[in-house]
């Protein structure tokens, strides 16, 4: 019974238009405007469409809020930064990728790895283990940029939380960002012909990789629930 | 006997000529029924959203979807009106028959369904500046190709025309005899309440998927070519079965 509601305001809807206009366009004795006074009306609307048809391509495209960045480009650079990761050769990478790095003495035998505000993390975890037991735990943050179309929104995103408590690493994800826009979309009958119309058919969208690298003593051992995945690095 | 003859492509210019002016009225609707829909569609048509481990973005959707509507509910009620008795009657001022009133009839309708789909395209340029100036959030651009603008000119003016084309055929219908005009809103409105769940729907869908999915805009202009040409040969044909005046 609920479906005919959408169905019988859309019948109201048409029927209330449908009586608009047939009594704007119904020849009746008393007209609501002459012929030259529609004239004008209509070239006026006509004017203002036109006006603005050539003024809509001059907008400003978002540069202005955001520096201008290639999706492309953020993709490569994130594949770079993950084969770097794999081979444990993260050290060389460029600067541009490093966020942050904590260190700690660790003199225990084992460490539990916790996420704090939720059961997975936001970055990926890589481990390796150093040639020596020197007590201590490096942890390395890098991330690659994110971005919207051409617009970089690399400058949101916020560092991993990282510290030890007792015999726990203790890691926060950063709060998630909410970002809002507005977007025209092409009329249906555009875009029946050029099939583009959803979110990613006209946008580009590339969140960034996050890294967590720890190096960690010789013969530390690390206790990670199932949620938590670590890859070791040879 | 008349002491003069007249071709009647030069009836037909006449008859043409004088109805631009004569239905100004109906410019008038246009451009009310428009700024309505500007109006109707700065609520968005729609909202769609991605995310990532760091980022939830949101993006609300706007389109001169409403607006192309409007204007297509505009050409099927103006070609309806041009059939009734008030506009048919104008024609006999001019030496005519029911060929050359249907011509100029229909040569009027394709210039309404290009001034319409003109206007209704271009009425998204209104809605992305008063957008731009209005909008909270912030905008995201896309670009429109000339490819694009010369497919949605074509494809807008044909929904424009075809819809002119089937309001012609009904309101010709409804003059041949009254009972149309009780029967075919029963009949399509019932096909859209009750067709939605039963087995209507197939052919509900069928008629839809024809016009309105279809990709190819070559296919597009043949499909409402001919529809358009049937529907309105099919109005000169039962108008000719009609009274003298």
């Amino acid at each position: 019974m609920l479906s005919f509601v959408p169905i019988v305001i859309v019948v109201i809807m048409v029927i209330a238009i449908t009586s608009l206009l047939v009594n704007l366009t119904k020849r009746s004795s008393k007209v609501l405007f002459s012929g030259s006074r529609i004239r004008w009306m209509f070239v006026g609307y006509l004017s203002i469409l036109l006006v603005c048809t050539g003024l809509s391509p001059m907008l400003p495209k978002g540069e202005i809020t955001y520096q201008k960045v290639d999706v492309n480009q953020l993709e490569r650079d994130s594949n770079e930064l993950y084969e770097a990761a794999i081979q444990g050769n993260i050290e060389n990478v460029d600067s541009k990728y490093f966020v942050k790095t904590r260190n700690f003495d660790y003199t225990e035998k084992q460490l539990n790895i916790a996420v704090v505000n939720e059961d997975f993390l936001s970055a990926s975890i890589f481990v390796e283990r150093k040639t020596t037991n020197d007590g201590k735990i490096e942890a390395l943050h890098y991330q690659t940029g994110s971005g919207l179309n051409e617009m970089s929104i690399s400058d949101l995103m916020q560092p991993l939380g990282i510290n030890i408590d007792k015999n726990t690493l203790m890691l926060e994800n950063p709060e998630k960002i909410k970002l809002e826009f507005s977007q025209f979309q092409q009329a249906f009958p555009i875009n029946q012909f050029t099939g583009k119309g959803d979110f990613s058919d006209t946008n580009n969208f590339y969140g960034g990789t996050s890294i967590l690298y720890l190096k960690i003593p010789k013969d530390l051992e690390l206790n990670n629930t199932y949620e938590i995945d670590l890859q070791y690095v040879e | 006997m008349s002491l003069s003859r007249i071709s009647l492509q030069e009836v037909v210019k006449r008859q043409y000529t004088y109805k631009l002016r004569a239905y100004i009225q109906v410019f008038m609707s246009l451009v009310f029924i428009q700024v309505l829909g500007i109006l109707f569609s700065f609520n968005g048509v729609g909202m769609m959203g991605t995310s990532s481990n760091t980022f939830d973005i949101s993006v609300h959707f706007y389109s001169a979807d409403i607006v192309v509507i409007f204007t297509l509910l505009w050409a099927f009620i103006s070609a309806i009106l041009i059939t009734t008795q008030a506009y048919r009657n104008d024609d006999f001022a001019f030496i005519t028959n029911r060929l050359s009133s249907n011509l100029s009839n229909m040569l009027f309708l394709l210039t309404i369904s290009l001034v319409g789909g003109l206007t209704a395209l271009l009425s998204s340029h209104i809605m992305r500046i008063l957008m731009f100036v209005l909008g909270q959030s912030e905008y995201l651009y896309t670009p429109t190709e000339v490819s694009e603008w010369i497919i949605g000119l074509i494809a807008t003016v044909l929904y424009v025309l075809l819809f002119a084309a089937i309001g012609y055929f009904v309101g010709t219908l409804v003059q041949l005899h009254k009972i149309f005009a009780v029967l075919l809103p029963v009949i399509f409105f019932g096909i859209l309440i009750l067709g939605a769940g039963t087995m209507n729907e197939a052919i509900f869908r069928n008629v839809f998927e024809f016009i309105f999915e279809e990709s190819s805009l070559a296919l597009f202009m043949v499909k409402i070519g001919v529809l358009a040409a049937l529907l309105f040969s099919g109005s000169a044909l039962l108008s000719n079965r009609m009274e003298v005046r």
